[in-house]
Order: C-alpha cells, then structure tokens, then sequence
C-alpha cells in the first residue's frame, strides 16, 4: 500500500513579489499508514504552516501534496480531504462549537450529512476512544484543558479520518493535561489511526516512531526519537534539548559507567536502574 | 516615588459570577495572595481554580465584590477612576495574545501603548526597539513584518513586547512561555527573571509548569476551587507528596522518577527535583545498593 500523505517539493510563502516572506522550501515527506510522526524545530521554522498543508488548510505556492492518491488542490475532493485527515489545534475553544459534549462531536458528520443512527455510533465510539463517555451531557466549556482537548479529538475521530494532525495541541496543558492526551494517541495509534503531531515537548517526541526537525523552513534530519536525542552537539544545533530523563541517563552515566546513557522515559530509567542494581549485586557476589 | 513594600495585597477576595441568577458561580472565595515590590510570584491551578478570575482583578477589570485589593498603594476596591493609570503600570499578558494584536505590521502594534499615553516619537522608536530586543524579535527585519505571517510563538513575542513598552512596574503574564520553544522558552524565562532581579519590577506569572516555578519564582500560591491551598518556596511544595496527588500539581519528570523508586522500596530524598540533585540522588542510592 502506498503512503497516505506525500508532499513532493512543497514550498510556500505568504504574500506576492517584494512583500513576499518565504516559510517553506522545497519540503519532502511520506506518510505510511499506521505511522506516527513528531515535528519539532523552533518557533517560526515552518512546522505548523506544514501541518497546515496536509489536509488542504493550506495549498503549496510550488510543489504538490497528495492524500490518498488525491492532490488537495482539488476543488471538488477538498471535502474528502479534511475528513481523511483531521487537524486538532492549539487552543481547543476555538475548535469547541456546542454547547453540549455529544452535540459538539455531533457537528461534523451532521454537516456532511451522515444518517442519524450512523451519527450515534460514531459519537459513542469516538467518545469511547477519548475516554469521555461519562461526559457527553455536560457542557464543554466547564471541562479541564485536557478534556477539551479530548472533545476536540474525539469531533476529529467521528468523521473518521486516517491520519489526525494534532497542531501544538498539548502547548497549552499541564502535564496531567498531556499525559491525557498522550494516552488518546497511544489508543489512536492501535486503532491503525496515522498520526503527525508538531510540538514543543520532547518528552512526548520519545513514544513516536519518527521525527522530523524543521529549521529556517526546511527538513534538517529525520531520524528515530533515539537518534534525535543521543546526538546533543546536534540537539543544540537545532536549538533543541534532551528530555529530562536523558539528561539525568547522561549524568549518571558518568558517574557509573554501567549505567546507559541513552535511556529517555521515566519507565526505561526505572528499569536501567533496577538492573544496574542487581547486575552490580551479582558481581558482588561472585568476587566475595 | 517611593516604592510601597508590598506591589500587590490581596485580602479576602470574594467574587461570584453571575450573581442572583440560576448561573450563579463562586470563582473565588476568601482568597489571599501577596507581592512585594520587585518579587517574582507564581500562581498554579487548574480549570476552574480562580487564577484567572483573581489575575483580572490586580489591574482593575475586575473590582472586588468582597475583601479588598491594593495595588501599589491603591484601594482598588474603592472606585473606578483610577483604572487608567492602574493600568498603565500593571499590565496583563492574557493566555491567548492572539487576540491583543490588532494592528497589521509588528512594531506598530508595540508602538501602539506608548503613542496612547503621547510619548515622543523617538522616544516611542526607543522604547520598541528595546522591548524587541527584549524578547528576541530583531528590529530592523520584523518591524514591518505583518502579523499574520508570524506563528505562534512569535506574536506571543510581540504581545509580550507591546506591554513592555509601556515601562510597567508590575507584570502579570498568564502561562507567558505556552507554544513557545524549549530555546525560546528558556530565554524567556531568563529575561523575566532580569525583568524583576535586575530591574526590580514585580512578576506575577500563571503557569502548568512547576519546572518554570522552582526556575522563576521566589513564591508560590495554589489555589483549587476558588481558594487559597497552599503557598510557599518550591520546595516547600514539592515535600507536600500528599498535596502534589490531592491537587494534581504537575510535577518534572525528575520528581515522578523519585517517587517511583521511593515506591519501589530505595531510600530517597523525597523533596529531591531537578537534573543535577536526581544525578546525584541516584548515583549516590547505586553505590549505596552495592556498598
């Protein structure tokens, strides 16, 4: 099967001629399904006006991008388009039209006209999915930032996409805030949903299974998050740092050699720990 | 002019949303809080807590229905007719600076305070290439870049810049550093915290992160639920295991590592956060499990 998203030599800038301001040169990237991807790069590099592109929010100056084998400068399919690949923003109140969870979630589908029953099923499964169920009656502008986050997702997932693009949409939350939606991914992910997700968190960067540097509007590495973030020379090149937990690996890794540096999540340095600990006890053992 | 000892006093402060109507809401009661003149206070959260109901009261556009509130040596509570110079000297950054911008070119939008309060021309150019450069927005090719072609972060910049020029003397940023990258981030921080050390200006910032807390803040309030749960250092807060859980206060990653091994039956300092104190806290437990 072919990639769901390709962007072939995309640029893009805003305004004409003299006043024009260039954001994106000649951008490459293929999406396969089932993949998930993280963007990172500074603020200004480009990324969000990218995530803009992949669903026709936005069209390329130069350069083309496909969706499923349909290029988004398609008038006629630009329906098709946003409903195959959904886009959650940053500050969910924009996104937020209803006064009532279920009717917010509602919306989509009732607006391309999708049968009532059919309308039903997918309300109850998105909010399944999202973890919301017990909230569908209440109205979404009393809920936690998290949880709006998750209502938006979930009008996202009723119209059924294949691919979400979550734009910055955990800047604005807490860490249970981003842990919440961080789960809603991870449940996403096994559904076989695709997804890109720009952020400034590399703590979130660590669970995905690629990412994608952006600087001055053009891709500078793509690698795996461990590649990413075992380089620091290069880290600090891109303006970017290691997750905390990297920092505290690389730090005790100097001080215990044993110890691997590379470690990036709380659950992987728990574990190294422990079996620093017991590796050093065995040997212990042995010698006395 | 002399500076009063305390820039913000709060006492207090009742407020109800809606009041005498089936949609009556208690956004704050009895809620306290304290500034002095060139300290740097943090308030934290959730939904629903009361900080943004409470940050709108410390510039006047809120007044207090109960409890009083002073502001560099002001009754807020009084009357209406001081908001003007209130709020020349107590500025706001709001958590969507999106919505402060309105004109179309950036350094018309920073110019747009001081050319209110009829500043000279070349005082006004001073004043916005200072605060420009403050935040790290270069003068001479974002001046007359148009807002719509900047991201995020880069109006949150500009937003941030626009209060600068004015010369508060007490800043009150609601989650300054949200969409920002981690370099910029830190930068921010940095400056913010010259703002009130070097310059002695008073900061008053609303955040998530107790990592920008233990950074930027000489204090710390809590509230849940409209009211007053905790204040203290950071460290006084990050030993209240008890209290991070009950109001679900979101923590670095270093503190949840300690607090797992605690859990997991090693012998640690529990107020242990941060890079450098977790390195050493763990190395320290390794050569102790074998020692």
């Amino acid at each position: 099967m072919g990639p769901i998203i390709r962007v072939e030599r995309a640029s893009f800038h805003y305004g004409e001629s003299e006043e024009r301001i260039p954001v994106l040169y000649d951008v490459d990237f293929e999406l396969a399904q089932g993949e998930a991807v993280a963007i990172v790069g500074h603020n200004g590099s480009g990324k969000s006006t990218f995530a803009k592109l992949l669903n026709g929010l936005l069209l390329p100056s130069s350069g083309e991008v496909w969706v499923s084998g349909t290029n988004t400068k398609n008038v006629q399919a630009r329906e098709r388009l946003r409903s195959a690949v959904g886009i959650v923003f940053q500050h969910p109140d924009n996104q937020l039209v209803e006064t009532i969870v279920e009717d917010d979630i509602a919306f989509g589908p009732e607006n391309i006209g999708v049968p009532q029953d059919e309308i039903r099923r997918r309300v109850d499964e998105a909010l399944e999915v999202v973890g919301m169920t017990s909230f569908r009656d209440r109205p979404p502008h009393r809920l936690s930032g998290g949880q709006k986050q998750r209502i938006a997702i979930a009008g996202v997932l009723a119209m059924e996409p294949s691919c979400i693009v979550f734009d910055e949409s955990t800047s604005m939350l807490d860490t249970y805030g981003r842990r919440e939606v961080m789960e809603v991914i991870q449940q996403l992910r096994n559904q076989g949903v695709s997804i890109v997700s720009v952020t400034h968190h590399m703590e979130e960067v660590v669970h995905f299974d690629r990412v994608i540097v952006f600087q001055e509007g053009r891709i500078v590495r793509e690698c795996t998050p461990r590649q990413l973030f075992t380089n620091h020379e290069q880290l600090a090149a891109y303006y970017l740092e290691p997750p905390e937990m990297n920092r505290i690996a690389e730090g005790v890794h100097r001080h215990e050699e044993l110890f691997r540096s590379d470690r990036l999540t709380v659950a992987e340095m728990v574990e190294e720990f422990e079996h620093v600990v017991r590796w050093q006890q065995r040997k212990e053992a042995l010698s006395s | 002019m002399s500076l009063p000892e305390f820039a913000v006093q709060v006492e207090q402060l009742s407020y109800t949303y809606m009041k005498g109507t089936p949609f009556q809401h208690d956004a704050l009661y009895d809620v306290y809080f304290h500034a002095r003149s060139g300290e740097c206070v943090a308030i934290i959260g959730h939904t629903g807590s009361g900080k943004s109901t409470l940050i709108q009261h410390l510039n006047g556009l809120l007044l207090p229905q109960t409890g009083q509130v002073n502001v560099l040596g002001y009754e807020l509570s009084k009357s209406k007719h001081l908001q003007s110079e209130i709020r020349r000297q107590v500025v706001v950054l709001f958590q969507q600076p999106e919505d402060q911008l309105f004109e179309k070119y950036v350094a018309d939008d920073i110019a747009y305070g001081p050319l209110q309060y009829g500043l000279s021309k070349k005082e006004v150019i001073q004043r916005v290439k200072h605060a420009m450069d403050f935040v790290g927005l270069p003068f001479e090719t974002m001046r007359n870049r148009p807002i719509y072609a900047l991201s995020g972060g880069q109006k949150r910049k500009v937003a941030l810049a626009g209060l600068l020029a004015l010369d508060p003397r007490v800043l009150v940023l609601d989650e300054p550093t949200a969409g920002l990258d981690p370099m910029s981030r830190q930068e921010l921080l940095y400056k913010i915290k010259r703002l009130s050390r070097d310059e002695g200006r008073t900061i008053i910032f609303v955040t998530h992160s107790m990592e920008e807390v233990a950074l930027l803040a000489d204090r710390v309030y809590v509230l849940a639920d409209g009211s007053n749960v905790a204040d203290g250092t950071t460290r006084e807060i990050f030993a209240k295991r008890e209290l991070i859980h009950r109001y679900r206060i979101g923590t670095p990653q270093s503190v949840e590592l300690v607090h797992t091994l605690i859990a997991n039956g090693y012998d640690m300092n529990s107020s242990t956060f941060g890079v450098e104190e977790t390195v050493a806290e763990v190395s320290k437990l390794l050569h102790q499990e074998v020692g």
